[in-house]
Parts: structure tokens; C-alpha cells; sequence
């Protein structure tokens, strides 16, 4: 039995997005704020991903961070470690990241990540070894890689994977952790639930498992606020509980968590206080 | 005659040195306290500046810092002094620059400039004796597609004291910030009379770094000068063992020159250097503090955290900087 982990990205959002609905994100009790596209649908600039994260970083204080990021020949390993050991000093140690799959030379993109995670104890000028500070705040920074690197490729760089609805399921023996990606039509969680909730839930903890998955990641690529509360809140009150609970468990707390989700019942809201005598 | 009509505080750059360790990042969050009171006393501006290698915590990448500034905030101008721009792409900078102004519109700025450290030029494997041309290349960039969009409303400032920096500004129209005293301030408004006299450009607005303390009383006056001068000797022994990748000799002051080797810190007596400082009671501090305002500066920029300040400490001398030294300078004409 696994209880996973919620994580939802928002790669729909710009900064200044993303910023406004991070609090809310954080006060549902989600378990990872990504930024950033997983599933690849959106290019990303990795140092546009790193700033709005940075500002991210001065609006949360619990909520773990993630940012993927994508490599290509433009990339740079010493700006990758500075960033990352900033953004993960700056969050007091909530930061994990994420490697899209490699675009032009899989060869050079394993280098440069490579020279960017091994940074922080030594970076080679002039025949020197330099530390590039600031290093990560956690002893080891935990990422992940796009299913394209492979299973071999995660274990040398000490990462996990990101394996989405196409990928076989991994080994897993010696991955660091495993992220399942669940995209859901049009971003509606709630309406994607509504027909079947306890079978909607039962196969997203059914497909997380079979991947050997630790937590399920749901990409919503909105940029409607509205519509990305409307499902951050199905996700946290409904999906959350049932993602945590045992498989004994799934119909009993689908029916309750959704039945709350849909009746607003007098019982909802504490009553106000009676006016004094 | 000038006008000074801003206000700023410079290198909030997170140093956890010797004489005040903290955790890395507490400082990020120190940051944010001193520069929400910064805002609260009425400061108009706060910049940070850029260096790579720093054993104390110094931020290397200004942007996710910057950003967690901007949205810690809600009115001060954010900006980095200076942005080493040979060590960026033009692509790097404006994708960084439209997140900023996507979190807070138009409250970024960005003086740029050059570096010095040959480690880092060595470490981002940049060709040192090109990095004027990087520079004015980079910045060229920006201003044109695609990147101009992407760049927003972000304020480009130049940073630095050598003359082709100088020349930069007027040529470009930017705002100029240097650090410098008053005797080298008044070499760098000199250096532009001589440009806009030779008709190479536009007078650009004048802005001034300098380390500013308010304290009456000659013990702690003595304290705050001490450790100004601890902290130059440390860098300046930190600079020394950098010897090795330093192929061209640094100057002890910040200097004019026609290379532009940057402000050295390798071989002034550290004392002197904190002599540079203005520190007294506010009325003498305003008054040292016009004789920039006399030469043309129309920004001062105080650079408070000099090293080991301990939180209570900084908070009061920018309070009293707020309260008892701007105003007699704010948009006076005398």
C-alpha cells in the first residue's frame, strides 16, 4: 500500500500568475508547487522558471518547490548550480528539480547536468577547483528526469523519474523517487470526477501504483484562475484524501469528501455567535 | 545645480562572513525584513549586486532573489548592481527580466557592468579582454528583437567607474551609479562633461554608492569604522589569494581609467578605506553628503550593511538615515 504525495504544475500561469495562486496552493495542503511543464506541451525558458520560483520562495513557507527545467545547447552548468543552490537556499530546503527530456544531444545534456550537480563541490578554473556556492541547503538535492533519460541515466545522476500515461512502468528498485503525471481534459477536475468519483479516484491510484509511484503530479495547463481554484480545491478536498487513504478506504472516504465537495449543508459554516442579551 | 530626488540602499547581497554567521538561508529572509522597512521609511530604491565563489553566502544569481524582493514588496524600485553582463546572455537576461516584470511591473532596474575578477571570468569562460565589447554587444541586444518585448519596462542604469563604462552611459542615455568618493565622484562627472561636450551623447542622471553610518557618539562612530575596515582587510586578503587567476593588476581606489580594471581592493591601507565613509551625526552626514549632491549626484545610494551588522543596529541607522538626514536633502535646491 503507498500513500502517495499530491503535486500539481501550473505551466498555464506566467510569473505574476503563478505567485498569486502559490499561497492558496500552500493553504490547501498540497504537498508540491511545480513550475514549469513536466509534459513538455510548453516551452519554458529555465531562467524564467527559476525567477518566478524565486518569488514563489517569499510567498509559501511549507510547500515544497518544483521546477523543471529544459537543457538544451544554450544552457549553462554553472548557471544551473548557482540557481539551484540559490532557489534552494532561498526556500529553506523545498526545492526539487525537474529535467525535461534532453532536445538536441542527449550526450551533452547528461554532461552538463552532471557538471551542474556535482557544482557545488568543486568547479574546475585554471586547473582549480572552485566550490560554486551557494550550495543546496538540503545534503542532497533531489530530482527528477523526463522518462526519455532512461532508467540508467536516473541512477547515475542519483534522480527519479517523470513517467507519464505512454511510459512503461520503471524498475524502480534504485530510483530515487517517481512521479506519475496526470493530465485531466480541459483542466476540470471536478468535472472529470463528477461521472464515476470513486472509479475517477480509483484508477489515478491504480495507474500511480502500477508506475511505482511515490506521487501523483497533475499538470493543469489553465491560465484561468478561476477554473485552476475551482480544481486546486477538488484536488485538496477530495483527491488528497483519498490519494493518502488505504484501498479498503476509497469508497468510504470518495463518497464522504465529494459529498461535502457538492452539498453545502447547514453544518458547512460555523453559525455566528448568538448577539448578546 | 543638482537636485537629489532618490534615495537607495546597495549591496544587500547576503553575506554570512565571520563576524555574524547565520544560516545561508536567514539571510534571504533578512533581506526581505530590511528591505520591507526600507519601503515602510520611504527609501525610494534597493539593489543587489553580483559575485560568484563567495564562501559567505553571497548571491551569485540575482534573479530568483530579486523576484522574491519584488513580491515581498509593493512600491521600492528592485535592482541589481551591478549585473555582471558578460557572464549573461541578452536570452538570459530578458527571459529573467520578463518574470520580474510579470511578479511586479515596472519596478526592476539593472545597472549594468563589466566585472573585474579574472576567477570569474575564468569560471564562465569569457574572454576578460572582450568584456567591454560584451557588454555593449549584450546590451545592444536588448534593446532590439526579440528581446526588447521580453525586457518590458525594466530601467537600464549603467555600473562602474572606468571610462568606457562612462562613455556607455552617455552614449546610451543611461542612468550612471558608481561607487566612489568624493574626490573620484568628481573625476567621473568630469570624464562625462568631457563626453557631452564632445557631443557623444546625453547627460545621463548621476547616482552614488557610498557607505553612510549616523552615530553622535565617538564609540560606536569608532565601532562602525572598525568593522567597515575588518571587512575591506578580509576581501582584500580574499582578493590576494585570487592572485593566481589575476592577470591584470587591481587599483587600490576606485579609479578612472582608460582600461577600467575595476574598484581593487588589494593594496590600500584599510583604514584609509574606511576613512571613505561618511559617519557622524545627521547634519554632518547630510552635509557630506550635499558635497555629492554639489557635484551633480542626483541619487545617493547608502550601502549600510557593511559586514557583521548586527539587525538592530542597521534598522536604527536607517531609520535615522530616513528620518533626520533625507528630508534635509530630498528635492532641496540650495
Amino acid at each position: 500500500m503507498i500513500q502517495f504525495r499530491l503535486a500539481v504544475a501550473l505551466p498555464g500561469l506566467d510569473a505574476g500568475g503563478l505567485l498569486a495562486l502559490a499561497p492558496e496552493v500552500e493553504a490547501l495542503g498540497l504537498d508540491e508547487l511545480w513550475y514549469g511543464d513536466p509534459t513538455g506541451t510548453t516551452s519554458f525558458d529555465a531562467t524564467y522558471v527559476i525567477t518566478a520560483l524565486g518569488g514563489v520562495t517569499a510567498v509559501t513557507r511549507r510547500i515544497r518547490l518544483g521546477a523543471f527545467v529544459e537543457l538544451d545547447r544554450s544552457s549553462g552548468a554553472l548557471w544551473l548550480a548557482e540557481d539551484l543552490g540559490t532557489l534552494d537556499q532561498a526556500s529553506d530546503g523545498r526545492l526539487t528539480l525537474g529535467v525535461g527530456a534532453p532536445r538536441d544531444d542527449a550526450a551533452a545534456a547528461h554532461d552538463l547536468l552532471r557538471r551542474a550537480l556535482t557544482a557545488w563541490t568543486g568547479w574546475t578554473v585554471g586547473g582549480t577547483s572552485v566550490p560554486v556556492t551557494p550550495a543546496p541547503a538540503q545534503p542532497f538535492l533531489p530530482r527528477v528526469l523526463a522518462s526519455d533519460w532512461g532508467e540508467e541515466a536516473a541512477d547515475e545522476l542519483g534522480a527519479g523519474l517523470v513517467t507519464g500515461p505512454g511510459d512503461a512502468a520503471p524498475g524502480g528498485t534504485r530510483l530515487r523517487r517517481v512521479l506519475r503525471t496526470v493530465e485531466v481534459d480541459g483542466d476540470d477536475v471536478h468535472a472529470h470526477l463528477a461521472g464515476d468519483v470513486a472509479g475517477g479516484l480509483r484508477t489515478w491510484r491504480e495507474t500511480a501504483a502500477a508506475a511505482g509511484a511515490d506521487s501523483v503530479l497533475f499538470v493543469l495547463h489553465s491560465a484561468d484562475p478561476e477554473l485552476l481554484r475551482r480544481s486546486l480545491n477538488v484536488l485538496a478536498r477530495v483527491v488528497m484524501p483519498v490519494l493518502r487513504c488505504a484501498d479498503f478506504q476509497v469508497d468510504t472516504v470518495s463518497e464522504s469528501a465529494w459529498r461535502w465537495q457538492e452539498e453545502l449543508t447547514e453544518f458547512h459554516e460555523l453559525p455566528p455567535a448568538p448577539a448578546p442579551a | 545645480m543638482a537636485v537629489c530626488d532618490e534615495f537607495g540602499l546597495a549591496s544587500f547581497s547576503q553575506k554570512s562572513t565571520y563576524m555574524e554567521p547565520m544560516p545561508f538561508h536567514a539571510l534571504y529572509d533578512q533581506t526581505i525584513e530590511e528591505v520591507q522597512l526600507a519601503e515602510e521609511l520611504g527609501f525610494d530604491s534597493v539593489w543587489m549586486g553580483e559575485h560568484h565563489f563567495s564562501y559567505e553566502g553571497q548571491c551569485p544569481t540575482v534573479w530568483p532573489a530579486l523576484a522574491r524582493l519584488l513580491a515581498a514588496t509593493e512600491r521600492i524600485k528592485i535592482g541589481a548592481s551591478v549585473l555582471l553582463l558578460p557572464f549573461h546572455t541578452a536570452e538570459r537576461v530578458a527571459h529573467a527580466c520578463a518574470a520580474l516584470q510579470s511578479i511586479s511591473p515596472g519596478r526592476l532596474r539593472l545597472a549594468m557592468g563589466t566585472g573585474y575578477r579574472e576567477l570569474e571570468f575564468g569560471a564562465h569562460e569569457v574572454d576578460r579582454t572582450q568584456r567591454g565589447a560584451l557588454r555593449r554587444a549584450r546590451m545592444e541586444e536588448l534593446r532590439s528583437a526579440p528581446y526588447a518585448e521580453l525586457m518590458g519596462p525594466t530601467e537600464i542604469w549603467m555600473g562602474g567607474e572606468a571610462k568606457p563604462v562612462l562613455r556607455h552611459a552617455v552614449a546610451y542615455g543611461a542612468p550612471l551609479l558608481v561607487h566612489a568618493d568624493l574626490p573620484h565622484f568628481k573625476v567621473v562627472k568630469q570624464v562625462v562633461d568631457e563626453e557631452l561636450a564632445a557631443g557623444n551623447g546625453t547627460m545621463p542622471k548621476l547616482g552614488v554608492i557610498r557607505e553612510v553610518w549616523v552615530e553622535e557618539d565617538p564609540v560606536r562612530a569608532r565601532w562602525f569604522r572598525r568593522r567597515y575596515a575588518e571587512l575591506w582587510h578580509h576581501y582584500a586578503g580574499i582578493a590576494n589569494a585570487e592572485s593566481p587567476f589575476q592577470t591584470v593588476a587591481t587599483s587600490a581606489k576606485v579609479d578612472v581609467k582608460e582600461t577600467g580594471t575595476g574598484p581593487g581592493i588589494t593594496t590600500q591601507d584599510p583604514m584609509d578605506i574606511a576613512d571613505m565613509a561618511i559617519i557622524g551625526p545627521p547634519d554632518e552626514v547630510a552635509e557630506r553628503l550635499w558635497e555629492f549632491v554639489d557635484a551633480g549626484a542626483e541619487a545617493l545610494v547608502f550601502h549600510v550593511r557593511v559586514g557583521g551588522m548586527p539587525t538592530a543596529a542597521l534598522q536604527e541607522n536607517l531609520r535615522r538615515l530616513a528620518t533626520e538626514v533625507i528630508p534635509s536633502i530630498r528635492g532641496v535646491v540650495r
